[in-house]
């Protein structure tokens, strides 16, 4: 007994200490297992994915000068003509820039209103060289207010993209010109879209 | 003499004889055993397991309803939405609970939103109204604007009768500002089908 306490190193008895060994072993592991994560298992994990692409419409509209006088505004936004002293003819269209069919309406305004309105817009193209309309011609009626006549036209239905709207103006000497302005396009209300 | 001749003789020829004997005895042993004649008690027991397989795990998104889910929806307005719908199909070996995502990428994707929602029946549409015939159930909702919306599939059987009718329903902001004019972006879904093992399987 003396010799296996010397050789323990300890004033224990040797079977109770290699007893409390193991128990501490038996203990670690136990603790190890409960608190040591799972092992790692692969994950199978297929996946499928599709995608649909999409674009946001784009709205605009602008004047493009045709031929005769007048000038379209540096946004494309206005068109004047005409002045004090002068009197001149001009061919303006009104262009649906926007990437959807949209009704396009402009108005037309001057300082004053002598005989009939100065504007009228044609179904298609003006012959400048004649100043006639080859299709259906809509002369744009003005109202005085305030001494300011003006008037609204509003295409019938949505311009395709890239469509016009074809205005003369035929102006005599008038004091303020005449002066087109564009309005915003207006475009088909929200609605489904799930075919395209 | 005789006797002693006798006793010579026999003591010359008696080791003979037993190394005859013995030589008889082996090749008599070697015979015997070689004809198997004796006997040997060797008891062996084997058992084999069943079959064993590795799961299979697969899953596809099928167009449904007539439509494709990678069309394209160009000139979108404030306020339009589009559906589109897709069976999510198990084609993997067992029953797995599903998982998706539902994600909005490019200059769009702040100005949309979705609705997630399953049908019993396959989807249809009746007078231009997306229908479903069976029990309409929300999967998930939500703006698509910087995150992924998750879609909880719950768990769907294996083959093309127990597919899941999914229909996702997008909308573009009714108040998407006019910056967005002309942009482009683009929605995606995804449906996985995580597989881990780590269980117990002595049941089978």
């Amino acid at each position: 007994m003396g010799r296996l306490s010397c050789d323990c190193g300890g004033g224990s008895p040797a079977p109770s200490r290699a007893r409390r060994r193991a128990g501490a072993t038996l203990a670690a592991l136990l603790v190890g297992a409960l608190a040591a994560p799972a092992p790692a298992a692969a994950h199978w994990q297929p996946t499928a994915t599709v995608t649909a692409p999409l674009t946001a419409a784009s709205l605009g509209d602008g004047f493009v000068l045709v031929s005769g006088g007048g000038t379209v505004s540096a946004d494309r936004l206005g068109y004047s003509i005409g002045g004090p002293l002068t009197g001149a003819t001009g061919y303006v269209d009104l262009v649906n820039t926007s990437s959807v069919p949209a009704t396009l309406s402009l108005t037309v305004s001057m300082g004053t209103l002598v005989g009939v309105s100065p504007a009228a817009v044609c179904s298609v193209s003006w012959v400048p060289a004649t100043g006639a309309c080859p299709g259906s011609s809509t002369l744009i009626g003005l109202t005085l207010v305030l001494g300011v006549a003006s008037g609204t036209y509003t295409t019938p239905a949505p311009v395709a993209p890239g469509g016009r709207v074809h205005v003369k103006v035929a102006v005599g000497a008038v004091l303020g010109g005449v002066t087109l302005t564009a309005h915003p396009p207006v475009a088909r209300p929200a609605g489904e879209r799930t075919r395209g | 003499m005789g006797r002693s001749a006798g006793a010579h003789v026999a003591g010359c020829t008696a080791p003979r004889a037993r190394r005859l004997g013995v030589l008889a005895l082996a090749l008599g042993g070697t015979t015997l055993v070689g004809a198997g004649a004796l006997s040997s008690w060797d008891v062996t027991a084997d058992a084999s397991s069943g079959d064993l397989t590795a799961a299979n795990a697969g899953v596809t998104l099928l167009d449904a309803n007539g439509g494709r889910f990678t069309t394209g929806v160009a000139d979108l307005l404030p306020g339009d939405w589009f559906d589109r719908y897709v069976d999510v199909r198990n084609d993997g070996s067992g029953a797995g609970t599903f998982t998706g995502a539902v994600t909005a990428t490019g200059d769009l994707a702040g100005q949309l939103s979705v609705d997630v929602r399953t049908c019993s029946a396959p989807w249809t549409t009746v007078l231009g109204v997306s229908t479903c015939l069976g029990t309409e159930t929300p999967l998930a909702s939500g703006s698509l604007s910087g995150a992924q919306v998750a879609v909880a599939h719950g768990e769907i059987r294996t083959g093309s009768t127990a597919a899941q009718h999914v229909r996702y329903r997008f909308t573009f902001s009714p108040s998407a500002p006019a910056s967005v004019q002309g942009k482009a972006g683009s929605v995606a879904i995804t449906v996985s089908n995580t597989l881990v093992g780590n269980r117990d399987r002595t049941g089978g």
